[in-house]
C-alpha cells in the first residue's frame, strides 16, 4: 500500500513543485486535484486545479504521468468533488461536463480512478435523491466505461451548515444507498473510502468495511473528532453533524486506524492510502500544511507497506 | 415520588375504569389524556379523550378529582400533545384553542401542570422555528399564568418518518433550545422530561439532568432501544427513522439507575409517569396492561 496525499490544499503551488516536496519527505503517490481552473475556491478544500483536464491532450497526459514517475511518484486517482445532482440545471450541466473531462484525463494519464461525489439536492430526502441519481448517472457511467476508467465515490454526506441542510450534497453515505449504487453500477462505480465519515454518522467501521471492502477502489485517510460539548448543545443526533464534526489529521481524531488497516488488508484492498487534509489547526501557511501532512505520514506510515 | 402512567393507551375505557385498574395494581398517580373529543385517533398514541375539557364545568372538575382521590390516586397533570407551530393556520388555531381549554381544566381541577409540546414546522430549521415560537407562545404563556397553571414541554423531537422529516414536530429537544425556552418563559414553562429521547439523540443523561434538573416539572418514563441494524443501514443523519424503537422501561437502552440517581440528586420529587408506546405490548387491553406491569416492576424499586 503506497502512502500519499490529495493535492487540494496546495492551491497556489504548481503540481510538480508539490510532487518534489512529496517525494522529498517519503510520499509515494498523489491524488491530483482537478477542479476547473476558472472556478476558483468555491468552498474550502475545493477549487485546486493541478491539471487542466479540459484542455489536456493525450501527449500532455502521458508527459505529466512520466514526470511524476521520474520523481518516484504514482498517481492514485484524479479528484474532483462537485455536486452532479445540484438542483440548478446550469450548474449541474457544468459540473457533469467537467467531471467527464476528469474521467477522460484519467484515461489519458493512465490513472485508474476518477474520484468524485454522486451529489444530492439538499432539500430532498434520500429516496427522492436516489430517483434523480438514476436519471443523471447512467450517462456518466457509460462515459467512464467508454474511457476504461472507474469512478470512486467518496461516502461523505457533504453536510456542514444549514446551507447543505438537511440532506447534504452527496447521497452516497449510507449502507442503504451504497447497496443500490453497487447494484446499479458496481464494476464501474466503487467506493472512495474515508473512515472519518463513519465516526460522526455512528456507523460501525468494522461492519462497513466487511460489507463494502470488495468495492473499495480508493482510500482517503482523514480523521475526525466529535466536539462533545457542541454535540450535546445542538441536540445530538438530530443536528446532523452541524457544529460538532471536527475534521482532523489522521492520528488526531477518533478513527481507530489499527482496526481500519486490519480490515482493509483483510478485505484484500490493494490500492493506495491518500491523506486528505482539512484540519483547521494546520492550515493558513504552507509550513503549517506540510507539518500537518507529516503528522499524518508518521501516524499512517507503519501501516502502509 | 409516586408511580403511575399516562392514560392514552386506553382510548376506549372510561377514565374511572382505568383508575380502578391502576389502583388495583398499586399505581399511585395518573396523567390524564385530554385530546379533543371529536378528533379520534389521528396518530397512534394520540387522540384519547378521558376528560372532555372543552365542556368541563367547575363542578365536574371537582367531582372527577374527588372520585380519583377516593381510589387512592393523584393526578400528575393533564396531557395533550399537538403541534402548536403547525404550518397550516387552521390546524394550529385548533390545537392552540384546545390547548387553552386543557389549561383551563388544569386550573379548575387544581392540578399543577398542562403537558404538551412547543411544536415545530418540520420543513424549517430549528432557528427558524424558534422565531415562530417567539410569536406564538407568549399569548399561551400569559393564558397559563392567568389560570395559575404551569406548562411543560416534553423533550421529544417528534420525528418518526419522512412525514415529520427533517425538523420534527417539536423543537424542544436540544439543550440549545431549552436554554432559550427557559430564558423566555422559565417559571411558567418547564420540562416534561422523558429520558428515552436522549437515548437515540445520544445526549448524555447525567449532563442533561444536571443542567435542567431544576426545571423538570413532570417526568415521563419511557424507554428506547437503538436498532443497531437500522442505525447501520442509514446512519445518524437519518433522524432516528427506522432505528429508534420505543420500548417499555427496562426493555430499552435507558440507564434507569443513572437517571434516578441524577433525579434524586437534583431534588426532583414529582410523579414518575410511565408512557407506553411499545408495539410489542399493544393490540389488546391485556397486552397493554402486561406492558405497564413490566414497567411498574422495573421502576418500582426506584420510586419512593
Amino acid at each position: 500500500m503506497k502512502l500519499g496525499f490529495l493535492t487540494a490544499p496546495f492551491a497556489d503551488t504548481p503540481l510538480l513543485e508539490v510532487a518534489d516536496w512529496a517525494a522529498s519527505v517519503g510520499f509515494e503517490t498523489l491524488e491530483i486535484a482537478c477542479w476547473p481552473p476558472a472556478s476558483g475556491v468555491e468552498r474550502r478544500y475545493a477549487g485546486t486545479s493541478h491539471v487542466d483536464v479540459a484542455n489536456l491532450s493525450d501527449a500532455q497526459g502521458q508527459e505529466i504521468a512520466a514526470e511524476l514517475a521520474a520523481k518516484g511518484l504514482s498517481v492514485s486517482g484524479l479528484g474532483y468533488y462537485p455536486n452532479p445532482l445540484n438542483p440548478d440545471p446550469a450548474h449541474r450541466e457544468q459540473v457533469i461536463g467537467h467531471l467527464k473531462h476528469v474521467i477522460s484525463a484519467a484515461r489519458k494519464m493512465g490513472v485508474p480512478f476518477a474520484n468524485t461525489f454522486i451529489g444530492a439536492d439538499a432539500s430532498k430526502n434520500p429516496e427522492q435523491n436516489w430517483e434523480e441519481a438514476l436519471k443523471v448517472w447512467p450517462d456518466i457511467v457509460r462515459h467512464a466505461q467508454d474511457e476504461g476508467v472507474r469512478i470512486a465515490i467518496e461516502h461523505c454526506p457533504m453536510l456542514f451548515t444549514y446551507d447543505e441542510w438537511p440532506a447534504g450534497h452527496n447521497l452516497a453515505y449510507s449502507p442503504r444507498q451504497w447497496r443500490r449504487i453497487l447494484e446499479e453500477w458496481g464494476g464501474t462505480v466503487g467506493m472512495n473510502f474515508d473512515p472519518s465519515h463513519l465516526v460522526w454518522q455512528m456507523l460501525d467501521a468494522d461492519r462497513f468495511i466487511t460489507e463494502f471492502g470488495p468495492h473499495i477502489y480508493h482510500f482517503q485517510a482523514q480523521d475526525l473528532h466529535i466536539d462533545q460539548d457542541a454535540f450535546y448543545e445542538a441536540g445530538g443526533a438530530m443536528s446532523n453533524g452541524m457544529g460538532w464534526q471536527i475534521r482532523r489529521l489522521p492520528g488526531l481524531g477518533s478513527v481507530d486506524w489499527a482496526l481500519i488497516f486490519s480490515r482493509l488488508y483483510r478485505a484484500g484492498y490493494e490500492g493506495d492510502c491518500i491523506i486528505e487534509h482539512e484540519d483547521r489547526g494546520f492550515e493558513g501557511t504552507d509550513e503549517l500544511l506540510k507539518r500537518g501532512f507529516l503528522i499524518a505520514r508518521n501516524t499512517l506510515r507503519p501501516y502502509c507497506e | 415520588m409516586k408511580l403511575g402512567f399516562l392514560t392514552a393507551p386506553f382510548p376506549e375505557t372510561p377514565l374511572m375504569e382505568v383508575a380502578d385498574w391502576a389502583a388495583s395494581v398499586d399505581f399511585e398517580v395518573l396523567e390524564i389524556a385530554c385530546w379533543p373529543r371529536s378528533t379520534g385517533a389521528t396518530r397512534k398514541y394520540a387522540g384519547t379523550s378521558h376528560i372532555d375539557v372543552a365542556s368541563l364545568t367547575d363542578a365536574e372538575a371537582g367531582e372527577i378529582k374527588a372520585q380519583i382521590a377516593e381510589k387512592g390516586l393523584d393526578i400528575s397533570g393533564l396531557g395533550f400533545y399537538p403541534n402548536p407551530l403547525h404550518p397550516d393556520p387552521e390546524v394550529r388555531a385548533a390545537a392552540i384553542e384546545h390547548l387553552k381549554a386543557v389549561i383551563v381544566a388544569t386550573g379548575m381541577m387544581g392540578l399543577p401542570v398542562t403537558n404538551t409540546f412547543c411544536g415545530g414546522d418540520a420543513s424549517k430549521n430549528v432557528d427558524q422555528n424558534w422565531e415562530e415560537a417567539l410569536k406564538v407562545w407568549p399569548d399561551i404563556v400569559r393564558f397559563a399564568q392567568d389560570h395559575g397553571v404551569k406548562i411543560t414541554y416534553e423533550n421529544c423531537p417528534m420525528i418518526f418518518s419522512y412525514d415529520e422529516w427533517p425538523g420534527g414536530h417539536n423543537i424542544a429537544y436540544s439543550p440549545y433550545i431549552w436554554r432559550r425556552i427557559l430564558d423566555a418563559w422559565g417559571g411558567t414553562v418547564g420540562l416534561n422530561f422523558d429520558p428515552s429521547h436522549l437515548v437515540w439523540l445520544m445526549i448524555d443523561q447525567g449532563r442533561f439532568i444536571r443542567e435542567f434538573g431544576d426545571h423538570i416539572l413532570h417526568f415521563q418514563a419511557k424507554d428506547v432501544m437503538i436498532d443497531r441494524d437500522g442505525l447501520y443501514e442509514r446512519g445518524s443523519l437519518s433522524g432516528g427513522i427506522g432505528w429508534q424503537i420505543p420500548r417499555i422501561p427496562g426493555l430499552g437502552d435507558a440507564p434507569w439507575d443513572e437517571i434516578f440517581s441524577a433525579l434524586y440528586r437534583c431534588g426532583y420529587d414529582g410523579p414518575i409517569i410511565i408512557e407506553h408506546e411499545d408495539k410489542v405490548f399493544e393490540g389488546t387491553d391485556e397486552k397493554v396492561k402486561r406492558g405497564f406491569l413490566v414497567a411498574r416492576d422495573i421502576l418500582r424499586p426506584y420510586v419512593k
